[in-house]
């Protein structure tokens, strides 16, 4: 099975910057790329329980499996909608507090329209409201900063226990789900081969004879085996009417089953990354100072993640 | 694994070949690579030994499709099973984490004076109307009202100035 080199996820926690540097003023890191990654991780979870569903409902005798399964994964789907909303929470906060001086500014438009419609007069006019409407920015713009700084920091603290806990079970889930997948896999290609039991055994015993024959040499062979040998061969092609498809349908499983393990894999090592880049995160914003995550490399780790999922959607 | 099926003889060497793979069922319990080969031998068998339909012969495969069977099943159930002992902690979990994400959101909009703003913006309503109202006053007995409405233009007034102070 080849490990996709979603590691790259590896490379943000790595990217996290935490240069110690605090400039007096509160700094905000731009969490829209986590907010992004969360959604993909989301999707490769949620994807992960599509396929191993999907595995489980053609088996005869498994449909009480694929109705537990699907029953219990409905609860991982909600719950990585629950991380998807929290990440997008974080990147609202550090929105809203890298906005200051525009929400100061639509506030102090929103109240020279109330003294307008009161009828207020303000004294020194339009010079003096523009002046304070520009301080005002300046000054919210500080706040702004501080409230979110501190509104980040305390979410994360107190989501971090909560985040550990989410990601040890979604993996545990995973590695739970991805034997059931390989497990299915291997019932649904055993099944193939016994629907084609009879036909198995007989082109295995041709196989067996005709081996027999030329392990005596083609110089040892009499007339009568030189014509049964003949015989086998044709008898082997004929056989390949129900061999070949045999063998394809064999082989389509197989390609499913080594997508489906690459995408369960990916989404696995993804919610193992995240949660070291929450970790990291909170970290960094205990100690103080700029923190930077890497958009190019989430973003070529979400690449691989929805091409993972298509391909799936493709087999 | 096919090479495994060749040269064996007779219900005795079938019998012998299927203890040896039982054998391997057993210790290959919890193991899913194990567990996945040995499935993939016992149909090896079934399909070998398939040419010869004496009832000895039916009967062996009948064993082998049968532990084939239990060892993935049991094992497909025990995962399953896990997965479903977690279920109730995380939907606990996914509360908690939306509860902080809807006080996060609640903290952004507050960070974006989006509560002073819009109280700001309900004042304006608020004036606009009592001001049309104003104008439709015109007789004496409704002298008081007027008072009253004007009152409450002037608070709205003194309640700008203080959402003022929150800038």
């Amino acid at each position: 099975m080849v490990r996709l080199p979603v590691k790259r996820f590896t490379t943000v926690c790595i990217l996290l910057l935490c240069t110690g540097v605090f400039a007096g003023c509160a700094s905000l890191p731009d969490f829209s790329p986590f907010a992004t990654a969360t959604a993909d991780m989301s999707s490769a979870v949620i994807a992960s329980g599509t396929t191993i569903e999907s595995a489980l409902q053609p088996i005869a005798g498994w449909e009480s499996f694929a109705t537990q399964f699907a029953k219990d994964w409905q609860t991982r789907k909600q719950a990585m909608h629950g991380m998807v909303e929290y990440a997008d929470g974080l990147n609202q906060i550090t929105q809203a507090g890298r906005s200051g001086a525009d929400s100061a500014g639509a506030l102090a438009d929103s109240l020279t329209g109330l003294a307008t419609a009161a009828g207020m007069a303000v004294p020194g006019g339009s010079v003096v409201v523009s002046t304070v409407t520009k301080a005002a920015k300046l000054i919210y713009e500080q706040i702004a900063l501080v409230r979110a700084a501190r509104s980040l920091k305390n979410a994360m603290a107190s989501a971090q226990p909560v985040i550990d806990r989410v990601t040890e079970i979604i993996v545990q889930d995973l590695k739970a789900g991805g034997d059931v997948f390989l497990l299915a896999h291997s019932t649904i290609r055993g099944d193939i081969q016994l629907e084609n039991q009879v036909q198995l055994g007989f082109r295995h015993q041709l196989i067996g004879a005709r081996d027999e024959l030329y392990k005596k040499g083609v110089s040892a062979l009499s007339a009568t085996e030189s014509a049964r040998l003949l015989e086998i061969g044709q008898l082997i092609a004929s056989a390949d009417a129900w061999y070949q498809p045999m063998q394809e349908q064999l082989q389509q499983v197989q390609k499913r089953l080594n997508a489906g393990r690459n995408l369960i894999a990916a989404a696995s090592d993804a919610t193992m990354q995240w949660r070291i880049v929450h970790h990291n995160l909170v970290a960094a914003l205990q100690q103080g100072g700029n923190i930077t995550i890497s958009a190019p490399t989430l973003a070529q780790a979400a690449v691989q993640i929805r091409g993972l999922i298509n391909r799936m959607r493709e087999l | 694994m096919n090479g495994e099926f060749t040269n064996i003889n007779g219900v005795d060497g079938w019998k012998a070949k299927l203890q040896e793979l039982l054998k391997a069922a057993e210790a290959a319990a919890g193991d899913v690579g194990q567990i996945v080969a040995v499935s993939e031998r016992l149909v090896g068998f079934i399909t070998h030994s398939t040419p010869d339909d004496s009832p000895a012969i039916q009967e062996m495969d009948n064993i082998a499709a049968q532990t084939r069977n239990e060892l993935i099943k049991g094992t497909v159930e025990e995962r399953l099973a896990g997965i479903t002992a977690r279920t109730n902690e995380l939907a606990g979990l996914d509360k908690k984490i939306r509860a902080i994400a809807a006080e996060s959101q609640a903290k952004a909009a507050s960070i974006r004076l989006e509560g002073a703003q819009n109280l700001v913006k309900s004042l304006i309503d608020t004036v606009s109307s009592l001001k049309t109202f104003q104008g439709t006053l015109t007789t004496g007995t409704d002298g008081e009202l007027a008072k009253n409405v004007a009152q409450i233009v002037t608070d709205i007034q003194t309640l700008s100035t203080k959402v003022q102070g929150i800038l």
